[in-house]
């Protein structure tokens, strides 16, 4: 049981100082036209002023990743009894971190956008040719999510085959060799638990987030309309293949951990399968957060050579451009979209790389209150099954 | 093609998209026979009503630039056939275009010579200002 608990504290502190680090860095992934969720010119970037910003974010997110990890080191040598309860509830104090540091700094954005008189064109873009693929949701890395459907049809028919020469009990819960734990009586749910948990995973979970990716709304830097689609082939191409594989990565963890189940290993060869398993899974996370890193928002930070000067006469209305506010007061406390007049769903978040939903519509409503009550009763189940 | 939309311009935001495709056709950015975004997800990406993406469609549909496939969705048109229709109509664009210009002190020469910019420049792809 302590050897458990160390590794549960080590994986809790690891979380906490990855989260951390990945805030940190959000203001320098997100691009140059928005400062803190609020839309402004890119050369409000190199602004003094919102240079403080992005510090005051990032010294107010070092100091509370700080306090989180001296109450997760507190834990561990108080009360190590209570190592799982800190591992499923701690990780969720970075969300409120999330908030103190970011909605100071968006009310300092507005202000300052308002004080400078800073101002945006009022123009939307849409590029026939990537409106259409999009749509049609061609140019999704197939290959990775066909790979991991084979892969689970494999699982689920060896579990099948297997199912006659199984003994009455089956492993229910395993250790880092493949021993089993807990065991329970065989039957068709305890036996094809895994191969279901991986075609959920695969199909409810991760497929969506490739569809997403794919069909988000673009954001468009005025100035540069034809560098921003190109940037955005190459984000999609990139983040595409970035969590196909993590996806691949993930069903084959799911299958190889699955496979003791079905077939009793000795500890050695266990731990063998375990750790190529953990291996490819942490591969895919790095080549992620590589990507992710190197990509920017959008791909705003992918270098792309398109000649700029022939976008000029492709759009004439460009020419008499008007400026304006921007759609800032579509976005609650610039991280929320709640627009009721945009048909679009899917939306590029407005600090950070992530894509966020346009909160108007029933249909998002609806998936966030179940994602939210399914949260909610899975962590009531978990924390029962402690107590 | 790129297709810009200002949303505040006194310009109907379904008169911009319509103009904007004729333009792509004219300068040879949309090729005949090319599909077309759905109304959905070309509204989706622009961020506007679906309802004004249909009403363009509709337009460009009724004025032949382009066809309303069951299956493939909206399709650049090939040959566009000449029409009489067609022509009075220009006639009478180009008539109060003339009488404006006249109003402004330009000469039939000048005239003559903007025209042919204009039209060089919707088959190029641009209007230069040289």
């Amino acid at each position: 049981m302590t050897d458990q608990n160390i590794g549960l504290f080590a994986i809790n502190a690891f979380v906490l100082a990855l989260c951390g680090g990945l805030y940190v860095v959000l203001p320098y992934l997100t691009r140059k036209s928005l400062l803190f969720g609020v839309k402004v010119p890119p050369e409000a970037y190199y602004d003094p002023a919102a240079q403080e910003l992005r510090k005051s974010y990032v010294r107010t997110c070092l100091l509370g990743t700080l306090v989180l990890l001296l109450i997760c080191a507190a834990q561990f040598m108080l009360w190590r009894e209570w190592t799982m309860a800190a591992a499923m509830y701690l990780p969720l104090l970075v969300i409120p971190l999330y908030f103190i540091a970011f909605v100071p700094n968006w009310k300092r954005a507005a202000h300052l956008k308002a004080e400078r008189g800073w101002q945006v064109p009022s123009v939307v873009f849409a590029e026939t040719s990537s409106s259409h693929t999009r749509g049609k949701l061609s140019n999704v890395p197939w290959g990775w999510y066909i790979a991991g459907l084979v892969l689970v049809l494999a699982t689920f028919a060896v579990a099948v085959i297997q199912y006659p020469h199984l003994p009455d009990m089956i492993a229910a819960h395993m250790d880092g060799s493949m021993q089993p734990t807990r065991m329970v009586p065989k039957t068709w749910g305890s036996v094809l638990m895994m191969p279901l948990m991986n075609a959920g995973l695969l199909v409810v979970l991760m497929l969506p987030v490739g569809i997403m990716i794919e069909r988000a709304k673009l954001q468009i830097d005025p100035s540069a309309p034809r560098k921003s689609f190109a940037q955005h082939r190459a984000y999609r191409r990139r983040m595409g293949n970035a969590m196909g594989f993590l996806t691949l990565s993930m069903v084959l963890l799911l299958a190889l951990v699955g496979l003791p189940i079905l077939f009793p290993v000795s500890p050695a060869l266990g731990g063998v399968i375990f750790w190529i398993g953990m291996g490819v899974f942490s591969i895919s996370m790095v080549v992620l957060i590589a990507v992710i890193l190197k990509t920017g928002q959008g791909g705003c930070k992918v270098k792309v050579d398109v000649d700029e000067s022939a976008a000029e006469d492709e759009a004439p209305a460009a020419k008499s451009k008007t400026y304006g506010r921007g759609d800032d007061k579509y976005w609650i406390i610039g991280t929320f979209y709640y627009n009721p007049d945009d048909p679009a769903y899917i939306v590029e978040d407005r600090f950070g790389t992530n894509i966020g939903f346009n909160y108007a519509k029933r249909l998002v409503q609806l998936g966030t209150v179940l994602l939210a009550l399914g949260l909610v009763a899975t962590y009531v189940w978990i924390t029962m099954q402690l107590l | 093609m790129i297709i810009e939309i200002n949303t505040q311009s006194p310009t109907p935001i379904y008169t911009q998209l319509r103009d904007q495709i004729v333009l792509g056709i004219a300068g040879g950015r949309l090729l005949p026979g090319e599909d077309l975004p759905s109304v959905r997800r070309l509204a989706a990406d622009l961020g506007i009503n679906f309802h004004t993406v249909n009403k363009s469609y509709a337009m460009l549909s009724d004025e032949g630039y382009i066809q309303m496939d069951r299956r493939r969705g909206a399709v650049v048109a090939g040959g566009i056939a000449r029409r009489e229709a067609f022509e009075a109509d220009l006639l009478e664009e180009l008539t109060l275009s003339a009488a404006e210009a006249i109003c402004h002190g330009i000469s039939e020469m000048e005239f003559a010579a903007l025209c042919g910019r204009a039209y060089q420049g919707a088959k190029n792809g641009g209007v230069s200002n040289d």
